[in-house]
């Protein structure tokens, strides 16, 4: 309810109904943030084009959850640098030889050698698609 | 112990970690208005850029060698210094953020060097920023070893004890040395004194006689002897400054006037986000110091206490450009001006008068429905009639890029 009081200005009177019988039961809320983001610190965002990871679920116009603080594994999912070029693949490593796959066919793995400039940012750990 | 970590070129480290292609190019960052540089990689400190340099001085370099310029994003630096202060914490509980880019911290236990190398990879993994860490007994001297550490190439130094403090100090020019400043410097070279171990070894009393106690507090910690304390606690802010350098030179009173009730309003903002009351307003305006000769010099400046602490939009405002009034000469051609205020106090805690309680009241009302409104439909949609605000040909900012951690629509585009 508003009124207005002797000063000319709007002020928001407090109702005094019966008390909500949940008014003292505090159950926490859902929030995504804490389901997808273990490291606040060390996650970043990334929105993503192209065709070549579709095989893991991930597609164009996706945004994927980063966490830098993350020890990528044999076959995880990463985000690099590769020659100064921001890169989203699957990590493989066999007998001494470091692989980016893609997870479509249409493209060959980029085997990494020592003259090339390459690091690990981080490990994908969720997509986001939105359907609206 | 006491350790110092400090970024290495902060504002240009935070640029390349959305520019992985300018890993090894020379960057430099430029200040509000793209004025002065004020980071430089290495590379660009190869050039021979200095800092604080006039970016017209440098213009040739640049050209000549493909410097990549950015314009300063406040937005995006202070969103990863709040990261990298956070992660710290891992490391110790007690930590005193020092600056943007610098941080204190207390740590208690064995194997400094190896805790100090750790900082450095974990900081560098998590948030991607190279740091430094200088380890030492006290502030001061592990502000030394955070030099020696920067050109060190595991970026981490740490000071053992005290006879390798004096080695080290042996070789530190006293200008070197944290809280001295320029004036007491200049004074000790004046007397002889040139390096950080001739200053420690000053007689105390001559020290107190001639200089001060914060002069005999920074011998002391050379000593290894601890004055300053690692304060968690962030030390409240004692002053807010707006100020900016005019693209081109104004002139006209007129102009000036709206520009200086933009930056009244903004620190006014300021000054209500952080819930605090200002006693001393302070307006300042400066002539080209780089464009015009000796005589048409000037540096006005002027301040103004209240009767009562005020966070007032309007009081401050009015304020402000009756000392702009004051200060204005005509004829000059003016670069730079600035809002000031001084001595600040949480808005519960102020000297009241018992005269002004009512009108107080409705201006306060008045106050938080312009911040309300401003909050919710976009910045500056309440503006008063002096103002300029929406004048966007005010600040330039050529060279911004984009907010990447603030906003959904500016984050990173990688084509996978």
């Amino acid at each position: 309810m508003y009124f207005r009081d002797q000063n000319n200005f709007f002020s928001i009177a407090v109702s005094a109904g019966f008390p909500s019988p949940a008014g003292d039961l505090f159950a926490s809320q859902l929030n995504l943030e804490d389901y997808l983001v273990k490291n606040p610190n060390s996650t970043i965002y990334v929105r993503v084009s192209g065709d070549s990871m579709r095989g893991v679920g991930i597609f164009s116009g996706d945004i994927l959850i980063v966490d830098k603080s993350i020890n990528p594994k044999n076959t995880s999912i990463i985000l690099c640098v590769l020659d100064g070029e921001f890169l989203v693949k699957k990590l493989n490593i066999n007998n001494n030889s470091t692989n980016l796959v893609s997870a479509n066919k249409k493209y060959e793995p980029i085997i990494v050698t020592e003259y090339n400039d390459f690091r690990i940012l981080g490990v994908v750990v969720a997509s986001i698609k939105k359907f609206i | 112990m006491i350790f110092l970590v400090d970024c290495n070129n902060f504002y240009v480290s935070c640029e390349r970690l959305f520019r992985p292609e300018l890993l090894l190019s020379p960057v430099i960052v430029l200040s509000n208005n793209d004025g002065c540089i004020i980071s430089r990689s290495n590379e660009a400190k190869q050039l021979g850029l200095k800092m604080g340099e006039p970016v017209f001085k440098a213009k040739e370099i640049i050209k000549n060698n493909n410097v990549h310029v950015f314009s300063s994003n406040f937005e995006l630096y202070g969103e990863i210094s709040n990261r990298i202060m956070s992660q710290l914490k891992i490391f110790s509980n007690n930590l005193e953020v020092y600056s943007i880019d610098e941080a204190f911290l207390e740590i208690n236990s064995e194997d400094y060097k190896n805790i100090g190398l750790n900082i450095v990879k974990n900081i560098k993994k998590t948030t991607g920023i190279p740091v430094s860490v200088g380890i030492a007994e006290t502030k001061t001297l592990s502000k030394i070893a955070g030099n020696i550490a920067k050109k060190s190439l595991d970026n981490c130094f740490l000071i053992e004890n005290n006879w390798m403090a004096k080695k080290i100090l042996s070789c530190t020019p006293i200008k070197d040395v944290w809280g001295l400043g320029s004036q007491y410097s200049k004074f000790m070279i004046n007397n002889g004194i040139s390096t950080a171990e001739s200053f420690m070894n000053m007689d105390r009393n001559w020290i107190l006689n001639k200089l001060n106690i914060n002069v005999l507090r920074t011998r002391d910690e050379l000593h290894g002897i601890k004055c300053h304390k690692v304060s968690s606690c962030s030390k409240p802010k004692k002053s807010i400054r707006v100020s900016r350098s005019f693209r081109n030179d104004i002139d006209n009173y007129q102009h000036l006037e709206k520009y200086v009730s933009d930056f009244a309003f903004l620190a006014c903002k300021k000054l209500r986000k952080e819930n605090k009351r200002v006693k001393q307003l302070q307006v300042f305006i400066l002539t080209n110091r780089f464009k015009q000769s000796y005589d048409s010099k000037y540096f006005g400046t002027m301040s103004y206490e209240f009767f009562v602490s005020t966070n007032n939009y309007i009081e401050i405002i009015k304020h402000s450009l009756i000392l702009l009034k004051n200060i204005f000469k005509d004829g000059l051609k003016y670069k730079k001006a600035g809002v000031i205020f001084n001595q600040l106090s949480p808005v519960d805690e102020y000297q009241s008068s018992f005269m002004m309680n009512n009108i107080k009241k409705n201006n306060d009302l008045l106050m938080d429905k312009i911040d309300y409104l401003n909050d919710k439909f976009g910045n500056n949609k309440i503006i008063f009639s002096s103002q300029n605000i929406n004048d966007k040909s005010k600040i330039s900012k050529k060279k911004l890029s984009p907010n990447y951690m603030s906003s959904w629509n500016n984050i990173l585009n990688l084509d996978i």
